[in-house]
């Protein structure tokens, strides 16, 4: 048995690669296709589909409906869908201007630091990587709740009369995310203005560039890299996001992940969810793969 | 730019001082803001699980009475269990499947290979919602289905569609890990064991699979993690009676905020920040942490296994399979006894700081396998 996987390399090879091969096209791209087929169907009438199969288009075209058929009561909201995806979209650039606006100087300030607290600031950022992205999320939650620390310390100071509604709004949710993945735009900035020369800021200042010209005109060009980096890699995940919306958020700031989602809870349309399902992951793909083409390999090894 | 200054303008030394000054101040205040966002609110979130009162707010004293009310939920514990049991076996699986595609993918010239590689990159890009809900689709609306027509069985959701989902997710991660240990390997060191006459086999087993082991195991490390944190794949793919940990505790956080929480937060950050930190010391390379943790973990189980033979016998609660079980955990003292001298030899190699990391290692992980245990059999 030995000697002939040890003669033969294609049985050596087969060997090696079918149970990765079989478990990830059967428990990976098979359910993505199975997702494809049911977006394409007419959806059952107490959930699933309907059986045999009707083949329609329906499920991408309600994205674009000006009508919400699905939420309860026939109102008729603009563009309701493809105005949360819109939503979604701006939270998601909202969450990555700041995480990289927060960020940039952030890495800066590492980057010139000693060795020694340099290795330690980074090891700050890279934390919270570790830890469960729930028990992060529960954390500033309990922080911002209105019985929580934050609003108890404000009444305590006589700033405000009654507790604020810090929790369940559009800023919980900013805020929670901007929590949750500013150390994925501090890493890859880091890494790249940790390798940019500094002498060369003192070049441009001796040939009489003032400070915010030869950081526009050499430092930001040089670590563009870095900052393009964080952007994919804060947009891409914010934007399908389901936890912090849905703990934040408290049900009442609807994102595309949480819309996805409802359509296999409490509204029971899973072609419908299927197809959402299907358009964010094209998004998120058209992202990933335009970052992979712009960024050279060693950029993305450094990182 | 057609404006490039020709003239060098000369700036007061005094003006520029003060600015530089300026500058580094607004980077340090910004620096300083940013670490205490991201750290006061874990930091509350430890300060307030010891907290003897129900407040998050107002801290009245200190009391581990949190901690005992966690240790007696059952509910809690029977989701711990559960997490635990997936995490062991989604690690086995994906560490030895993940290994293998790695050695095929870095070792082997085929077609396909690069299509099949970025498709390995996929389920750690995509949103983990669209991963969560095509296995509820394949499960319910597929596999299901064509069990029951097939074979006439009737399939249910559960842990065991758990495992088999993080066993999907976590494939890949163990796939990068160990192929960029790979990527650094010297094959000139497996040409010198053919030289000396080792044959392929054993070339593998006694310099290929021993370099490779910090790769392996900083892979199995994070793929647990991943599977014990996992909330939302498991949401899509669990059955109606068995939760796991992250289920229980996205029930509660949904709920509310409360001290348990914070208790059972505090606990898990505790854990997975152990598990990770391990994770990473041996992807650091040193086989000395990879030996230690070998080490750690047979003195936790042979540990485990003695005390509770004791305490079952005084109580009069041993039965013959508990007595066989704890015997197996036993042989944890001869695995340890067998680590024990290869650790020894590295240890004498390592610089007195990696010496007292390596130490710690060892505590660590028996301390995890002790808790494992612990779990598992109670």
């Amino acid at each position: 048995m030995l000697n002939f996987f040890r003669r033969n390399k294609g049985w050596q090879l087969f060997g090696l690669i079918s149970p990765g091969a079989l478990w990830i096209l059967l428990f990976f791209n098979l359910p993505l296709l199975i997702v494809l087929f049911i977006s394409f169907v007419e959806r059952g009438r107490a959930g699933g589909i309907k059986l045999p199969p009707v083949y329609t288009i329906e499920n991408y075209r309600q994205l674009f409906n000006a009508c919400a058929s699905a939420f309860s009561g026939p109102e008729c909201d603009s563009f309701l869908y493809i105005g949360i995806f819109g939503h979604s979209m701006r939270i998601a650039l909202v969450v990555t201007f700041w995480c990289i606006a927060v960020g940039y100087p952030l890495s800066y300030f590492i980057s010139k630091q000693k060795p020694i607290w340099r290795d330690a600031l980074m090891i700050l950022v890279i934390i919270p990587f570790w830890t469960n992205f729930l028990v992060r999320t529960y954390a500033l939650k309990q922080v911002l709740a209105t019985e929580g620390l934050l609003n108890s310390f404000l009444m305590g100071l006589h700033l405000i009369n009654q507790p604020l509604e810090l929790l369940f709004n559009e800023f919980a949710v900013v805020i929670g995310l901007i929590y949750g993945y500013l150390p994925f735009a501090v890493l890859p900035m880091y890494a790249s203005i940790e390798k940019f020369d500094h002498s060369l800021m003192e070049a441009a200042a001796d040939l009489g560039a003032p400070p915010w010209r030869a950081f526009l005109r050499v430092m930001l060009p040089m670590t563009l890299p870095g900052v393009i980096a964080a952007l994919v890699l804060v947009f891409v995940p914010v934007v399908g996001a389901f936890i912090t919306p849905d703990i934040m958020g408290g049900g009442k700031i609807e994102m595309i992940g949480t819309l996805i989602n409802r359509q296999f809870g409490v509204s029971r349309n899973w072609p419908f969810g299927s197809s959402m399902s299907l358009v964010l992951m094209l998004m998120v793909l058209i992202g990933v793969i335009a970052y992979f083409r712009s960024s050279s390999e060693e950029t993305r090894r450094a990182m | 730019m057609s404006t490039r200054s020709t003239v060098f303008p000369v700036y007061p030394r005094q003006q520029v001082r003060l600015r530089t000054r300026i500058g580094n101040w607004l980077l340090g205040t910004n620096a300083a803001l940013v670490f205490g966002f991201l750290y006061l609110p874990v930091l509350i979130l430890i300060i307030f699980s010891f907290n003897n009162t129900r407040s998050v707010a107002v801290f009245t004293g200190f009391s581990t009475q949190w901690y005992s009310t966690l240790a007696q939920n059952v509910e809690l514990l029977d989701a711990a269990r559960n997490s635990l049991l997936v995490g062991l076996i989604t690690t086995i699986v994906s560490t030895l499947i993940g290994t293998l595609t790695a050695l095929a993918m870095e070792r082997y010239r085929f077609r396909l290979r690069t299509t099949f590689d970025a498709n390995l990159y996929l389920p750690i890009v995509i949103p983990e919602i669209v991963m969560g809900i095509a296995l509820l689709l394949f499960f319910n609306q597929a596999l299901f289905p064509f069990l029951q027509n097939a074979f006439g069985i009737r399939g249910t959701t559960g842990l065991h569609t758990i495992t088999i989902s993080h066993i999907a997710f976590d494939i890949p991660f163990v796939y990068v890990i160990v192929r960029a240990r790979l990527a650094d390997f010297d094959r000139s060191l497996e040409e010198a064991a053919a030289d000396l006459g080792a044959d392929e086999w054993q070339t593998f087993k006694r310099v290929t699979l021993p370099l490779l082991m910090p790769g392996i195991i900083g892979g199995a490390l994070m793929a647990f993690t991943l599977s014990l944190d996992d909330y939302l794949i498991t949401a899509f793919t669990k059955g109606i009676r068995e939760q796991t940990m992250p289920l229980y505790i996205y029930s509660l956080v949904r709920r509310g905020v409360t001290p348990e929480i914070n208790a059972l937060s505090t606990a898990l950050l505790v854990g997975s920040i152990g598990l990770v930190g391990l994770s990473l010391t041996a992807q650091s390379g040193g086989q000395v942490y990879t030996r230690g943790m070998s080490l750690g973990a047979g003195i936790g189980l042979g540990l485990f296994g003695l005390i509770s033979i004791f305490t079952l016998f005084s109580t009069g609660a041993l039965t013959v399979v508990g007595l066989v079980v704890r015997l197996i955990l036993l042989t944890g003292f001869l695995w340890a006894g067998r680590s024990y001298s290869g650790y020894r030899e590295e240890l004498a190699e390592t610089n007195p700081s990696g010496r007292a990391l390596a130490w710690i290692t060892v505590f660590i992980a028996a301390g995890a396998a002790w808790l494992s245990a612990l779990l598992l059999l109670a």
